[in-house]
């Protein structure tokens, strides 16, 4: 049994010196000033270890007892030392350490030198005395560590806690050392102490050097949520700016990096995650050894997302660099799709602007053309003869429709950029689609029959009247249009579970089915051999669909090629209650007077 | 049966700029009064568009009115200051200020000053709101309206106008 307390002690001391040489390692590698008092704290621990071997229990050397005293204060002062270097220390907190550290030092000299360890109680005392301060210098760090780590990514919070775990079982051991005094002879005790000694060796190691299996080990619940995190970031990032800043954000809590930037294949800073944007753009001109930066391969060159090291952090192993490799190329794809995505919206933005410079510059040379034909037709400048007048109405109608095709550009245009403003009145939908058939009537010829059907009861809706009127029209016109060989046009409006209906069906050319996507979309016209002659600007179905759904409406179509076509408007009924409130009021002066048998007035073409 | 030209004015009615109070357009238009009804008659034209000042100037004095044509907003406080028209047909895209800076300006300095109608290239409605919240009494969208149809309301508002100083007095 003694020979394998000897045996575990002995290994406790190898254990400490190969402890005090794996650090002294990443030291030389790495020499910053946290490595630097890691390493000071765990040596010194491993040359107290190593002069406990050496020293004769029953007659200590007195020389080997001051430095093993001196070596094992310092070792604990080297881990607050340490702490200081991560979190820093007020000036009196550090000041007063400093005097604690001198003071265990004096009371061991005068230990070690004066009493020899004559009673065991004073030398409990004394033991005490010594531990006490050590168990400060570290076990204050060990508790900021724990508390520390809950903020931090899955691997650094497992090496920090090994880190405290470690020196925190190092507190114990000691105190139990020194007040079990000589129950400590008991070989069973002194062999769990030992074995204890031990386990500190693989804590404290996993927290400065983790093994990459360990690493993964610690990242694999992490791991899901960054997969569900890059999905979101791959598709939903609406910017480049803002798919980098995410994307670099992932990538420092991935690899359990410090900090980290990503720079565009121009060499700018895109975004940055835990640094400022000028350091991000020094260390992209001259990079770290601590810094890891894997390429981005994008349309216009390389670029790159970088990682930097920390005193928490990992020395990347080829395990993270391929990860971050494949991450790497995840997010280039993605930066390439955000590329596209804002190009194409400021051309959709340029094309709106356009829309409306254009549209308002028009105007000018619209108005003088238009002046000066009403004045023509007037007959201000000499009655002009009858072909004259024939030339000036045609001139008149032209210009109209270029005014028309401008009022509907400026309109679309404000849709683009959210300008519309709705004047929504309690309405009769029926008045309102009589107003529209009156729009439209003129267009009607003699192969055209137009039947409405409207109920009988008002149709109370909350809507903008005049744009519903444009609707309306707009639907009605098109029906027109699009059944140039005649044919009998429909409207009918219905109310039903809280809807007001008002369908247009036409016996036209109908649409052709791969025609209905684009049918309701900017300048979405659809051209075929029966519609290349006829006019349009492919705006009118747009506005159309954009206004009813400004209304919290829509309009849906159903068509058979070359049967016909039928388009639904559907709009919100007004709530009943406001029926009451608003009846005889508002509606009177929209109210027609003269009620229209159905079908009637609007057959035109006859006259 | 309806003229078919008005039929496409109606087509975007209001929102595209004619702030309508009432419905004078495009059936119901007030009893033409012509030329020499009204003879004293003084329209400041602030308009630095000339194809357009002119073309109002020709339907104007035509109709029996007397015109002057401001091309800048500065000349027009200069012509304000010489004489007093009876109303005044605004641009608001003029080469020296905004016609809504001149409107401001008016009200400052000739706090008296005849109506103001707006007629513009513009008819976005949060610049009707705006030349409306500056006492303009008519916001026009030059487009949207002819000579003409200018012509034969401005006896409207200068009648207006007068009617309102009576009942001030």
């Amino acid at each position: 049994m003694t020979q394998a307390v000897i045996v575990a002690q002995a290994l406790t001391t190898v254990a400490f010196v190969a402890l005090g040489a794996a650090i002294a390692y990443r030291w030389y590698r790495d020499r910053s000033r946290t490595q630097a008092m890691l390493a000071g704290a765990l040596i010194t621990l491993a040359l107290v270890s190593v002069l406990g071997r050496f020293q004769d229990q029953a007659n200590p050397n007195v020389a080997l007892s001051l430095i093993s005293l001196v070596a094992f204060m310092v070792s604990g002062f080297f881990v607050l030392l340490f702490r200081n270097e991560l979190i820093p220390l007020s000036r009196n907190a550090l000041g007063a350490a400093y005097v604690l550290l001198a003071a265990a030092i004096v009371v061991g000299i005068v230990d070690v030198v004066g009493f020899q360890r004559t009673a065991p109680a004073s030398a409990t005392m004394l033991g005490l005395a010594l531990i006490t301060p050590w168990a400060i210098f570290t076990g204050e760090p060990i508790v900021r560590f724990w508390l520390a780590s809950n903020r931090l990514p899955t691997v650094q919070r497992a090496r920090l806690r090994f880190l405290s775990f470690g020196f925190g079982l190092l507190i114990v051991i000691l105190f139990v050392a020194v007040i079990g005094g000589s129950s400590l002879q008991n070989p069973t005790v002194a062999l769990l102490i030992a074995f204890a000694a031990l386990l500190v060796v693989p804590a404290i190691y996993v927290s400065f050097a983790p093994p990459a299996l360990l690493r993964r080990i610690w990242r694999l619940a992490e791991e899901n949520e960054v997969r569900a995190a890059l999905q979101d970031l791959l598709i939903f990032s609406a910017t480049r700016q803002v798919m980098a800043e995410r994307a670099v954000y992932w990538a420092v809590r991935m690899m359990g990096a410090t900090a980290g930037f990503v720079m565009d294949a121009d060499g700018r800073v895109l975004a940055t995650s835990g640094i400022d944007p000028e350091r991000a753009a020094a260390l992209a001109a001259r990079p770290l050894e601590s810094m890891y930066s894997a390429p981005l391969h994008l349309t216009e060159g390389q670029g790159a997302m970088a990682v930097l090291t920390g005193p928490y952090t990992p020395v990347f192993g080829s395990e993270e660099v391929s990860q971050l490799k494949g991450y790497a190329n995840a997010v280039a794809a993605g930066l390439e799709r955000a590329r596209v995505t804002e190009r194409m919206a400021a051309i959709e933005n340029n094309k709106t602007q356009f829309l409306n410079l254009a549209s308002h510059e028009l105007r000018g040379p619209v108005t003088v053309i238009r002046g000066y034909v009403s004045m023509l037709e007037s007959g201000m400048f000499g009655q002009l003869n009858e072909r004259g007048l024939k030339a000036a109405s045609v001139m008149a109608a032209k210009v109209s429709e270029m005014n028309e095709l401008i009022e509907e550009m400026i309109e679309a245009a404000r849709l683009e950029e959210g300008g519309v403003t709705l004047r929504a009145v309690a309405s009769d939908l029926r008045e309102i689609v009589r107003s529209a058939i009156e729009v439209v009537s003129p267009l009607l010829d003699s192969r055209h029959r137009l039947e409405v059907d409207m109920p009988e009861r008002r149709v109370r809706v909350n809507i903008d009247r005049d744009r519903t009127r444009t609707i309306v029209a707009n639907l009605l016109s098109n029906a027109i249009k699009y059944s140039p060989e005649g044919g009998t046009i429909t409207c009918q409006v219905r109310a039903r579970a809280g809807l007001a209906k008002v369908s247009i069906a036409d016996e036209g050319i109908g649409i052709p089915r791969d025609g209905m996507a684009t049918l309701f979309t900017r300048f979405g016209r659809i051209i075929t051999p029966e519609t290349e002659h006829l006019k349009g600007t492919g705006l009118g179905l747009f506005l159309a669909r954009q206004l009813a759904r400004l209304q919290g409406g829509d309009i849906t179509v159903a068509s058979v090629e070359g049967e016909g076509s039928t388009f639904t408007l559907q709009l919100p009924l007004a709530a009943a209650e406001s029926h009451a409130a608003k009846d005889g009021s508002g509606d009177g002066a929209v109210e027609s007077k003269q009620p229209r048998p159905r079908g009637a007035g609007a057959r035109a073409g006859n006259a | 049966m309806i003229d078919s030209r008005l039929v496409l004015l109606q087509w975007f009615p209001d929102h595209a700029g004619v702030a309508l109070e009432r419905a004078w357009f495009p059936l119901s238009r007030p009893a033409r009064l012509k030329g020499g009804a009204e003879p004293d008659i003084h329209v400041l034209m602030i308009e630095d568009d000339s194809a357009i000042a002119e073309m109002y100037r020709l339907q104007l004095e035509h109709d029996g009115f007397r015109v002057t044509v401001a091309t800048t907003g500065e000349v027009a406080f200069s012509t304000l200051s010489g004489s007093e028209p009876d109303v005044v047909l605004l641009d608001l895209l003029l080469p020296d200020r905004s016609g809504f800076e001149v409107l401001a300006a008016l009200n400052e300095r000739f706090p008296n000053h005849p109506p103001v109608v707006i007629l513009t290239n513009y008819g976005e409605p949060s610049m009707i709101d705006r030349g409306r919240k500056l006492g303009a009494v008519e916001y026009l969208v030059k487009s949207r309206v002819t000579p003409g149809e200018v012509s034969e309301r401005i006896p409207m508002w200068v009648e207006q106008r007068r009617r309102r100083g009576q009942g001030d007095s």
